[in-house]
């Protein structure tokens, strides 16, 4: 009576040792490739990073990401063997890289990022309901739920490609939300929505400009935004990068030529140009004056009103002015008022 | 003639319920669940277990005639049974990617089932009854369930030596990778 188990076959156990030193001899000649569960990622990345533009041109170098459990390097040291600028985020403390270490308890490559998915195969996978999206630089605060009541998922935004974002997007959905509005808008501002907005709303309805150091009082109250805040998209950059002095919008308007200055401040206010008022206390209209009459402006300012003389009065000669003030350079005393401020005689420097 | 297919029903219940477990998951995730997610890899472990079980327990049950644990009839059924479920959730464990070695496996696992559906048909051929025997008969039946078994057994043990590369390969290049 055969006493032997059924299954030790000896056909059987020669069997499976074929197996074995088969692929052993693949291994040995052919490279790892035999236990690849699927092909890598083809699409270049444009410059080269560790010296191939693609993980597909590694060919069968498993160990280039594969390093084994009981090697120095784990597999996260070994993607930013090539990564560099992961690294350099993570050690710098920026960016959404650096954002995400910092959020894990136990951060890996692979938590977000997968492989062997084909030649297109994604390359990045998400778990939607936790991932930081503020780390990006654009909140989902005011996208959880589109206008027909139902959940925001990556790809609504995103299409099939997660670490990519082209902001056409932006402009498809909410010119179906209003039309008329983002047709001005987009012409106002471009379609670089990221300069401006970061998806925490407060750009949004809620805005208010009065917040901010630049107060719109007068005939700037009421304004659309874009009769300031003009080329915002062309530059890609953001309606805060707007100057904020009187001349950068208002040169056009100068009734004076550049005379008075730059300074419109100084005798307009936003309620219009109209009712200019310029507190000249600094300086007496009067001073000098023989029998109370008040000197003509081009009296002191006879080139523009922006600049002043003492020359041509009195004894106010430069001769005389660098006489009387020895060891100065003329060049020093253009400033009368700087020291004789109302005119008076004393100086005080 | 439901007792003469009871082991398929068996098996039948089995891949019903764990398809509607796996359909659960499914619907939940919104996809397949990949090799290497923690139901598929646990599915093609628990898969490759109870495969394992059907071929050895079988066996031992076989070797061991004296023992009073359940009529061979019994034990041969749950060999069927495991020998459908168990390639069952190795096939969802692969997710439909038949790539590289795993695809080999597969390819395998799927050859020993056939091949085992096979021995089920040649072994219910054999006459049960002890007078009336046509010798002949009898004589080319156990011929034929001799040479099934020459096939079924060295290409079982030809599926669990790549079985075994392959769950080597996969605790060494993902479950062990730091």
């Amino acid at each position: 009576m055969n006493n032997r188990l059924g299954f030790m076959s000896t056909t059987g156990i020669l069997g499976a040792i074929i197996v074995l030193i088969a692929v052993g001899a693949w291994t040995f000649f052919l490279g790892q490739g035999l236990f690849s569960p699927g092909a890598l990622n083809s699409s270049s990345a444009g410059k080269a990073l560790g010296g191939v533009t693609n993980h597909a041109a590694l060919g069968g170098q498993c160990a280039a990401c594969h390093g084994s459990p009981w090697g120095a390097r784990t597999q996260a040291q070994l993607c930013m063997s090539c990564h560099t600028d992961v690294s350099t985020q993570i050690q710098g403390h920026s960016g959404l890289h650096s954002g995400i270490v910092g959020s894990s308890s136990a951060p890996t490559c692979r938590g977000c990022h997968t492989e062997h998915h084909g030649a297109n195969g994604v390359l990045t996978v998400l778990d939607e309901a936790t991932f930081p999206h503020d780390l990006t630089g654009y909140s989902l605060a005011k996208h959880t739920r589109k206008s027909n009541g139902t959940r925001f998922t990556c790809a609504d935004c995103h299409g099939t490609d997660i670490a990519h974002f082209d902001q056409t997007v932006c402009g498809t959905c909410h010119a179906q939300m209003d039309s008329a509005f983002m047709a001005q808008h987009e012409k106002a501002f471009g379609k670089s929505c990221l300069a401006c907005h970061n998806g925490s709303g407060k750009d949004g309805a809620n805005f208010d400009h009065n917040k901010l150091a630049f107060k719109l009082t007068g005939k700037h109250a009421g304004l659309a935004c874009e009769r300031c805040h003009t080329g915002v998209g062309a530059s890609a950059k953001g309606p805060q990068f707007t100057p904020q002095d009187c001349y950068s919008c208002h040169a056009k308007d100068d009734k004076h030529n550049g005379t008075f200055g730059q300074q419109c401040g100084q005798c307009h206010t936003p309620a219009g140009w109209a009712n200019a008022k310029f507190d000249h206390s600094i300086f007496p209209v009067n001073h000098g004056s023989r029998g109370g009459q008040q000197a003509s402006c081009q009296t002191c300012h006879p080139k523009s009103l922006s600049e002043y003389t003492c020359y041509g009065c009195h004894a106010h000669t430069p001769a005389n002015i660098v006489r009387r003030h020895e060891g100065r350079a003329l060049a020093d005393l253009a400033n009368c008022i700087r020291c004789h401020a109302g005119g008076r005689g004393e100086g005080g420097d | 003639m439901r007792k003469r297919y009871r082991e398929l029903i068996y098996a039948i219940v089995g891949i019903v319920v764990i398809t509607a477990v796996y359909l659960g998951v499914y619907v939940l995730a919104g996809e397949l669940p990949a090799a290497s997610s923690f139901v598929g890899h646990w599915t093609g472990v628990i898969g490759f277990v109870v495969m394992l079980l059907a071929e050895t327990v079988y066996s031992i049950r076989k070797q061991a005639r004296n023992a009073k644990w359940g009529r061979m009839v019994g034990w041969l059924r749950a060999h069927i049974v495991m020998g459908v479920v168990g390639p069952y959730m190795v096939l969802l464990h692969s997710a439909m990617h038949f790539h590289g070695l795993a695809g080999v496996v597969m390819l395998l696992t799927v050859g020993v089932v056939i091949s085992g559906v096979v021995g089920r048909y040649i072994y219910t051929a054999i006459p049960r009854e002890i007078e009336g025997v046509d010798p002949a008969r009898l004589a080319a039946t156990r011929k034929a369930l001799a040479t099934w078994r020459s096939v079924h057994i060295p290409l079982t043990w030809t599926l669990f030596a790549t079985a075994t590369v392959h769950a080597v390969a996969a605790l060494y290049y993902v479950t062990l990778s730091r």
